[in-house]
């Protein structure tokens, strides 16, 4: 089954590491990640695609435990057909050409 | 102020009274300031002793656990210890030399990336690179390190910022998080199934102890009248001779308990995650059962198995709440007339020392409070089965990880962190030779720690798997040319004795309780002695092997 996982945390040393580690050893095979820190650099905001035979609820409890996550959601799907909350975008970094900016629209919009 | 001495001063304001250390060269500016400490450092003989020992003073007192190592080998030495803690969701906060900032990263001497070993067997971690971080890092680790479901922190400290002037230290103020809390509304579903069910079974595992709610638990037994079975690390929630308590549950569990469980139509699961060697096949795990499931960790429910009713929060306000009297009367007659035709016979044939018969005498013995570690293998099943025990911190094991070597470390976090109770540290000749060496830190420090050693010149429960599953193609298994365990002892400055007849049981735990500092009692058994009931791999719980018992019978 496909899953899709917002992930907003502190951006804090390791803290990639720590969420990618989290999604392997639980069975979740990754095939598209992005993350960009918001404005101040003090969140960072992840976005990851891939599957696993376990259901989502599996992957977003272990997530959740992770001492920098502040919010997590993990659904069936994919990053086409998901739809951004309009919180994420404002932590995109303003460092972004327009080019990169419609890049990453057009992956994380439906 | 250096950055060392922040260390120091959050320890202490943590009310930490002793640590559990060795040094080396990225270490050593804490080192140097810990001669001025307000708490105790123990130097122990290797890296592993410390982890282990400060898992075991956790264990026992319900405060949080330091061990203090060097970076490279001496943090990689941790780690056996780091993973230890956090499979039985022990607090414990670990401190790492490193390297100084600059070269971190240029595989420096004794440099090695801690902190991305310990990812997935920390709680959390930290590389202190700002001196200024110091004082409230080590707060917040001891903060994470207890919250919640406990478990193990680890604080990496590059040597450079350990040298670090501090102007002052910034002021640290915990967060007060939200309590978690079950809604009420699930509390009275799960009291409506209680009301409902003819068969209710509690099974209660390690997180009873580690909440602090053992009162709590028996209230809630004592109210509802509900029988009882425990995990290994469940083990004196409820006294072991409590007429409502089966016994353990699962691969050694006793026959009560596991027919209890496989016939009870409601399971009410505490502090427990359905662990594999606890449920069996789980496919038939209590498969016409519901389940009510009660734990503070909110990624433990339905991690394995659907609940009916999920309690997710502090276990205490869900005791009280669910608290009613319930009158299950032919449930209870079958629970108990279960019990009694299954429990168990200590008339092993024989002269020989009979393991389960003396473990069960010496518990008998033993004044109040005893606490007793276990190592790992067939005598820690033999503990968990036959010693009666009256509080799960008066138990330690190792039962995640299932660590050989962690008995006689633990003990000695054990003994420190309870200096006036009996420590009782039974191991196997497998399982002492891992951490030995610290006959040296009991005896540095005149611990007065028991040593029961069942000697049957094997790995036993490796023996014993090889013999039933591997067509007795034994491999690895033959400790036949073992050292001379009293004089081993003895080397260290540890008085010890040996027996190997069943006449001399009584007189074997008279010398470990009457002797007045470290001892250690070296008993021969049977290498033929297996540990029963045993229930194979892959199998219903309800499915149970016996065997024969021998002790030395020809």
């Amino acid at each position: 089954m496909h899953y899709r996982a917002e992930i907003i945390a502190r951006n804090e040393e390791g803290v990639m590491e720590r969420i990618l580690r989290v999604c392997r050893h639980r069975g979740f095979w990754m095939h598209r990640l992005s993350a960009d820190l918001d404005i101040s650099k003090d969140l960072i905001c992840i976005a990851i695609e891939g599957e696993s035979e376990r259901l989502p609820t599996y992957l977003l409890r272990q997530i959740e435990k992770l001492d920098e996550v502040s919010r997590v959601s993990v659904n069936k799907g994919s990053m086409e057909n998901a739809v951004v909350s309009p919180s994420t975008e404002l932590y995109l970094r303003p460092s972004l050409s327009n080019v990169e900016r419609k890049e990453y629209a057009s992956t994380s919009r439906a | 102020m250096i950055g060392a001495d922040a260390i120091i001063q959050a320890i202490e304001d943590e009310g930490i009274d002793t640590i559990f250390a060795y040094p080396g060269g990225a270490i050593m500016p804490v080192f140097d300031r810990i001669i001025d400490a307000k708490f105790k450092t123990i130097l122990v003989r290797h890296e592993q002793g410390a982890a282990l020992a400060a898992d075991g003073y956790a264990r026992s007192t319900g405060k949080v656990g330091v061990c203090l190592a060097t970076s490279g080998p001496g943090a990689t030495n941790l780690v056996t210890g780091i993973a230890n803690a956090f499979l039985d969701s022990v607090p414990i906060v670990c401190i790492t030399g490193q390297v100084s900032t600059e070269v971190m990263g240029t595989d420096a001497f004794q440099e090695i990336d801690i902190f991305g070993m310990c990812l997935g067997i920390v709680k959390h971690s930290f590389i202190l690179r700002r001196h200024e971080d110091i004082y409230s890092t080590v707060r917040k680790a001891f903060a994470i390190a207890r919250k919640g479901r406990p478990g193990p922190v680890l604080i990496d400290l590059p040597k450079d910022v350990s040298l670090s002037e501090i102007k002052n230290l910034k002021p640290w103020l915990e967060e007060v998080s939200a309590v978690p809390l079950a809604s009420r509304e699930n509390q009275e579903q799960a009291k409506k199934l209680l009301a409902e069910s003819i068969r209710p079974l509690v099974y209660v595992g390690g997180g009873v102890a580690i909440a602090g709610v053992v009162k709590a638990f028996r209230e809630f037994i004592d109210s509802c009248q509900l029988p009882v079975v425990a995990t290994l690390q469940g083990l004196g929630s409820i006294e072991t001779e409590h007429p409502f308590f089966l016994g353990m549950l699962g691969m050694h569990g006793s026959k009560a308990a596991n027919f209890a469980v496989h016939n009870c139509d409601l399971l009410i699961v505490i502090g427990a995650r359905f662990d594999d060697r606890a449920t069996g096949k789980l496919q038939e795990f209590a498969s016409g059962a519901k389940v009510i499931h009660m734990d503070i960790d909110p990624a433990e429910i339905g991690k394995l198995r659907k609940a009916d009713v999920s309690l997710c929060g502090l276990l205490e306000p869900n005791l009280k709440a669910l608290s009613m009297p319930l009158e299950k009367i032919p449930w209870l007659t079958l629970c108990h007339a279960w019990k009694i035709e299954f429990q168990s016979n200590y008339g092993a044939p024989g002269d020989g020392v009979y393991a389960p018969r003396m473990l069960n005498l010496c518990s008998r013995l033993v004044p109040r409070r005893t606490i007793v570690t276990a190592d790992v293998g067939q005598h820690q099943m033999w503990l968990a089965q036959h010693f009666v025990l009256k509080h799960p911190m008066d138990h330690l094991t190792s039962g995640g990880l299932g660590t050989m070597g962690f008995g006689l470390p633990a003990a000695i976090g054990a003994q420190l962190g309870n200096p006036d109770a009996l420590v009782i540290c039974v191991t196997g000749d497998g399982s002492i030779m891992m951490n030995i060496q610290e006959l040296a830190t009991v005896n540095r420090y005149q611990l007065p720690i028991k040593i029961l050693l069942f000697d049957n010149q094997r790995l036993g429960m490796v023996k014993q798997w090889q013999e039933l599953f591997f067509h007795e193609r034994y491999s690895c298994v033959d400790l036949s040319d073992n050292p001379d365990f009293v004089a081993v002892a003895k080397s260290f400055r540890v008085d010890a004795m040996m027996i190997d007849d069943k006449k001399d049981e009584i007189a074997g735990i008279n010398f470990l309780i009457n002797h007045p500092g470290p001892c250690l009692l070296h008993v021969k058994i049977d290498p033929l002695e297996n540990v029963w009931p045993l229930v194979p791999p892959g199998t219903s719980n309800s499915k149970m092997m016996e065997g024969k018992t021998y002790a030395l019978s020809s």
